[in-house]
């Protein structure tokens, strides 16, 4: 089937019709191609020629050029823009041109790292540029290793490895760090949070390290398209970058529809799920021999969605089985991926299922659809996703498939926040304290600090001093004669993660049935909130029953139940403030940037039936207060201010839930601006604050020492506030719902809704328009209500 | 904006994290580091060295050529002369061996005609480490035959580094590890493979008041904040010992080598593997197989057997079968009778009993032997058609 008629029968199709929030057409774009550079390695040029590449798109020369005149460079790439070529090009030239010279590629994940040797390995094998490539990451056996330091010319590994294998050990890698030329770090995009965070310093004991032998290399930063491209690989590498985002290779026509499955309950914002809703677009698209994936926000609905595929084709094709579907994610063996990639490529497998695993750069070739079962959780990864379909010249279709969680409910309906040229920001905070000084001891057992010595744009007064001292009067350096030396027996590489802020999760072990299967794990402070004893854990849409929390040891065991109810801890929040670091006026409202103790504390939990919600029962939780210091940016609704007086106006009777309300919407329409998961941020409510006498809103980190999100917030105010009013007015329940200020609270008593004028949105919007009304709101459209 | 990392960082302290233990004592200023205890020498600013002579173990007159048969070079073309030895073993400040781990004592055993000189070299503090370094580089031969204890994973790989970042290169090139030799010796047979359990069990050594190399770490934290203490001197008298039961047990191992026969309380089969095939490595063997071990027989057939003397491989394995139950040797009996001597009903009978007594150890790999039964079968059915 022609894809132009297959485009004419989707819009006759009454199912799509109906649900098509927006049918939106990218237009195809023509390629920008640039002649090879008469500087390029005519050897190199020889190797692309014979693979049928004949000249170069103007990104990928732009690539060459910056980088081969001494620059750094940050390319953002969108899927099938022909990305390798932009680092592989000038790398290869470069160490060509100089045969000591050695390069570090650096890839977030492992399997990526493998994928892109196998691409490297055909270009230098294929031309015989004798330049060797290894591989050094955690499966690499130790024979090999000692090849890969001594001999390897380009070493692809990640950064858990250059944390914890190769930075303590670079005595062992003199020849090629004194040597290091170029590091490549890919997919800078997923560097954001406490990952990036840690990011930055670890790029800066690399480069503290090459300095001592006499190296320092030019940074080749690559990342899909998202808000700051540059300027997170700016923080991360700490040295200027020429930004190159003109991408130049030519893209078909694409077709984007926001689709949005039919209410099954209106009353309380409950629509038809992703995955049914999601099979069913699917079939339609493998039937007319459209290549399809879909991608799925967990595993188990991976493979749940595979499954219905699989079983409804199987109906219609008992003889004719020319339709395969594989399903693809995390925990599959590395030669069942392959082969699905390899199925993919050369067409034998015309439809896959996954997880955003197939998000990253690993090669599928050309795929006509796809399908989003759910948001994926940021704009950057709707477009890394929807462009898996198309490449180069076809025309494609992606369907986004909104699930009734509140983003994607803000999203069908404001398209524009999708479609428009405005994916989030990704926000990291290389200075939170913790990080900061965790990678400090590790610079320190690499090689001993100086005093006066700086550590990357930490200056030595300016914080490097402090943490040392802190660090020797717990007895672990030694400070003597201008110098700081590491002092204790541990390597303290080994209990750093570079994926949390604190290596203290909670393993989370099923005992049903003398099982002792390990199925997810949890930061202790979220594990205390949600999985106390007497829980009911939701895990991959299975039920747990938590059996027991054992926090000293970090266990949790559940068994499997299955029961009509779920429980809700009652957290009781006290937060303090440390410090107040800057005060100002923002939008109509006073605000405080600083450090914050939050103490939280479990006592007890509800049971809520499922539906009804009626609370059918409490129990009582006996855990230790958790105590943690982050970042926090506080809203103050002072008398005089636009957003006091309309806080003020609000009845007395309704100021506590609307304040908390408000707070529940912010925390729903930050993870749309700043890249993170809802679950990175916490907002706390105070009808009348004890710090700052006033009531207020607190937005404070989830993570200890903070990872940037307080400070993104602030710097993004106005547009929080404003996605915050477009959310509640146009969300598409009636009285509130867990998509905008939260569902009802079922408690004891009378509502305080009963007696009053307005309902609980009503409320929310007249607080809000009374707050930001006049010149921020009016550039918004025309509400809808 | 915001304030200084360190106010921050009180803050956290003061909110909870672990109470930071209390600050250095000494500040030593101009390298004025004390001395480890007594006896010690100032060779550099932090560099203390301490210099003693033994009887050497390894002496000419209790053994001529001592190193002709010493078990540690039995793979070497031709040993090293006893004068190209250098024992050496480090005391350091951790075991992860990067580059935070500092070595703050070295010591070399050098043998010297009839005796053994052991030279001790302490760093008194961290910002010496470059000139510790070079005297010891300058004092050590050029390129010596290096015998440790579990030096090859450890204290050869940190020397080369930390050499490295300072400048000094260690060639490690020719080096014996009596660790691994003495893992094949006495593996099962003493309670671990330690130096202090070798010397103990094997040399006759008995160390009073001697302090655990696992505190090395500690004592040497303390030494650098409080100045030497009793604990200090004992380290390195420690130190000094273990150099010297480098010596030793290098001298055991050259006389089983002489005497294979009389090893004493060793694991057989392990010494028959460092002996390996050959007259001696053979001996150790059969005098194992005939003590009651069947693994030094399941072996001794093996090298038989690949020297194509079957009927010697053969009675190995009859009794390996008959006595041990072993049902591989009945196998490698069957493979012997219908490949070799060509007695296809003798093939099959100890296919069968091979089958019987995997059944017997319920062990697997039963898919192999039953292609050999039908086929020993079919072979039979034809030459009797």
């Amino acid at each position: 089937m022609t894809s132009a008629a297959f485009i004419n029968q989707l819009k006759s199709d009454p199912d799509l019709q109906r649900g098509a929030a927006r049918w939106e057409v990218v237009p195809a774009a023509e390629g920008i191609y640039r002649d090879f550079p008469v500087s390029l390695n005519p050897r190199i040029i020889g190797i692309l020629e014979k693979r049928g590449i004949s000249r170069l798109y103007s990104h990928q020369y732009d690539s060459y050029a910056h980088v081969a005149s001494g620059r750094n460079i940050t390319v953002v790439t969108p899927t099938a823009s022909g990305k390798t070529l932009c680092y592989n090009l000038p790398v290869l030239d470069g160490l060509l041109a100089r045969r000591d010279a050695r390069a570090l590629y650096l890839f977030p994940t492992k399997a990526l790292s493998q994928d892109q040797q196998s691409e490297l390995n055909e270009i230098v094998l294929g031309g015989e540029l004798g330049i060797k490539v290894s591989t050094y990451d955690g499966d690499t056996p130790s024979s090999v290793r000692v090849s890969a330091r001594d001999s390897g010319r380009i070493v692809i590994s990640n950064p858990d490895m250059l944390h914890s294998g190769i930075l303590p050990n670079h005595p062992k890698w003199i020849k090629f760090l004194s040597n290091l030329s170029y590091v490549v770090i890919d997919e800078v995009h997923s560097y954001r949070g406490v990952f990036g965070s840690h990011m930055t310093n670890l790029i800066r004991r690399l480069k503290r390290i090459a300095a001592f032998y006499g190296a320092s290399p030019r940074f080749i930063c690559a990342s899909a398209t998202i808000g700051n491209p540059g300027e997170l690989a700016e923080w991360i590498i700490e040295e200027e970058t020429v930004l190159i985002d003109n991408n130049g290779a030519p893209r078909g026509e694409k077709h984007i529809i926001l689709y949005n499955p039919p209410y099954v309950d209106q009353v309380q914002g409950i629509r038809r799920g992703t995955v049914n809703e999601s099979q069913n677009i699917a079939i339609k698209f493998l039937k007319a021999g459209v290549k399809t994936i879909v991608f799925a926000r967990s595993r188990v609905r991976t493979e749940l969605i595979a499954a219905y595929i699989n079983e409804r084709l199987a109906n219609h094709y008992t003889q004719n089985a020319r339709i395969r579907v594989e399903s693809y994610r995390g925990g599959y063996l590395p030669n069942e991926r392959r082969a699905v990639e390899k199925g993919l490529r050369d067409g034998t497998i015309q439809g896959v299922v996954s997880t955003n695993a197939l998000e990253l750069g690993i090669d599928i070739g050309g795929l006509d659809a796809a399908v989003l079962a759910g948001f994926p959780g940021s704009i950057s990864s709707v477009w890394q996703q929807a462009g898996r379909a198309g490449r180069r010249a076809s025309t494609s279709v992606a369907v986004i498939v909104a699930s009734s969680a509140p983003i994607d409910q803000y999203m069908i309906s404001h398209p524009e926040y999708v479609l428009g040229r405005n994916p989030e920001s990704a926000w990291i905070d290389p200075s939170n304290p913790y990080i900061l000084s965790d990678h400090l001891k590790c610079a320190v057992f690499e090689l001993p600090f100086a005093d006066g010595e700086s550590f990357g744009t930490v200056s030595y007064d300016q914080g490097v001093h402090d943490v040392l001292a802190m660090l020797e009067e717990d007895g672990i350096l030694r400070h003597t004669e201008g110098r700081w030396y590491w002092s204790d027996r541990s390597y303290p590489a080994e209990t750093i993660s570079l994926r949390s802020a604190t290596a203290e999760n909670v393993v989370i072990i099923n005992t049903t049935a003398g099982k002792n299967a390990v199925i997810g794990e949890m930061d202790r402070p979220s594990a205390k909130e949600l999985i106390y004893d007497g829980a009911v854990y939701l895990h991959r849409g299975d039920q747990y029953f938590v059996e027991h929390l054992d926090i000293e040891n970090r266990r949790c065991y559940v068994s499997e139940t299955k029961v009509n109810f779920y429980t809700d801890a009652v957290v009781k929040t006290d937060i303090k403030v440390l410090s107040e670091d800057f005060f100002g006026a923002d939008c109509g409202v006073q605000t405080l940037e600083g450090d914050v103790l939050v103490r939280t504390q479990t006592a007890k939990f509800k049971k809520i039936r499922f539906h009804t919600h009626e609370n059918v029962g409490y129990g009582e939780i006996s855990l230790p207060e958790e105590q943690m210091h982050t970042r926090a940016f506080i809203l103050i609704f002072s008398g005089g201010t636009k957003g006091g007086d309309s806080f003020s106006r609000i009845p007395a009777e309704l100021q506590e839930l609307v304040i908390a309300h408000t707070g529940t919407l912010i925390r729903n329409i930050i993870p749309l601006l700043l890249m993170c998961d809802r679950s990175d941020i916490r907002v706390a409510e105070r009808l009348r604050d004890p710090h700052v006498q006033a009531p207020s809103l607190y937005v404070y980190d989830a993570y200890p020492g903070g990872i940037g999100l307080a400070e993104g917030t602030a710097r993004h105010l106005s547009q929080v506030l404003k996605g915050a009013w477009d959310l509640v007015r146009n969300c598409g329940c009636e009285n509130g719902c867990p998509s905008c200020i939260g569902p009802e609270d079922p408690g004891p008593g009378p509502s305080p809704y009963s007696d009053s004028a307005l309902s609980r949105k009503e409320a929310v919007l007249v607080f809000l328009e009374g707050w930001l009304g006049g010149e921020l709101l009016s550039s918004a459209g025309q509400p809808t209500r | 904006m915001r304030r200084s990392l360190g106010e921050r960082l009180t803050a956290i302290r003061s909110t909870g994290g672990s109470g930071a233990p209390l600050s250095d004592g000494t500040r030593a200023g101009n390298g004025g580091r004390p001395s480890p205890g007594p006896g010690w020498e100032q060779a550099g600013s932090y560099t203390f060295t301490r210099r003693n002579e033994v009887p050497n173990p390894l002496s000419m007159a209790d053994m001529p050529r001592p190193l002709d048969y010493c078990l540690l070079f039995t793979r070497e073309l031709s040993p090293p002369a006893v004068s190209e030895l250098v024992f050496f073993d480090l005391e350091t400040t951790g075991l992860s061996g990067g580059p935070g781990t500092a070595v703050f004592l070295a010591g070399f055993g050098i043998p010297k005609g009839e005796r053994l000189e052991i030279h001790q070299f302490f760093l008194a503090d961290y910002p010496g480490e470059r000139e510790f370094f070079r005297l010891i580089k300058s004092f050590l031969p050029p390129d010596p035959y290096w015998i440790s204890f579990n030096g090859k994973s450890f204290d050869a790989p940190l020397m080369r580094s930390k050499g490295g970042m300072n400048g000094v290169d260690f060639p490690f090139q020719r080096h014996g590890d009596l660790l691994h030799v003495s893992r094949r010796l006495y593996k099962g047979v003493l309670p671990s493979c330690s130096l202090s359990s070798i010397e103990s069990g094997v040399l006759g050594i008995a160390r009073v008041l001697d302090i655990p190399g696992s505190m090395a770490p500690q004592i040497y934290f303390d030494y650098l904040r409080d100045g030497p203490d009793s604990r200090m001197e004992a380290l390195a008298a420690h130190h000094y010992e273990d150099i010297l039961s480098l010596a030793k047990l290098t001298a055991h191992l050259s006389r089983i080598g002489r005497e294979p026969l009389n090893a004493g309380n060793i694991d057989p089969l392990g010494l028959g593997l460092v002996l390996g095939p050959g007259e001696g490595g053979e001996a150790v063997l059969a005098q194992g197989f005939a003590r009651g071990n069947p693994a030094c027989g399941g072996l001794l057939a093996q090298i038989w057997k690949a020297r194509k003397d079957y009927p010697q491989a053969a009675m190995v394995w009859e009794r390996l079968s008959r006595d041990y139950q072993d049902s591989r040797a009945a196998v490698e009996l069957s493979k012997y009778y219908e490949h070799n001597a060509r007695d296809l009903d003798r093939a099959l009978a100890w296919a069968r009993r091979a089958r019987d007594l995997q059944v017997l150890g319920a062990k697997s790999s039963g898919d192999d032997l039953a292609k050999r039964l039908s086929r020993i079968e079919a072979k039979i059915r034809k030459r009797s058609s």
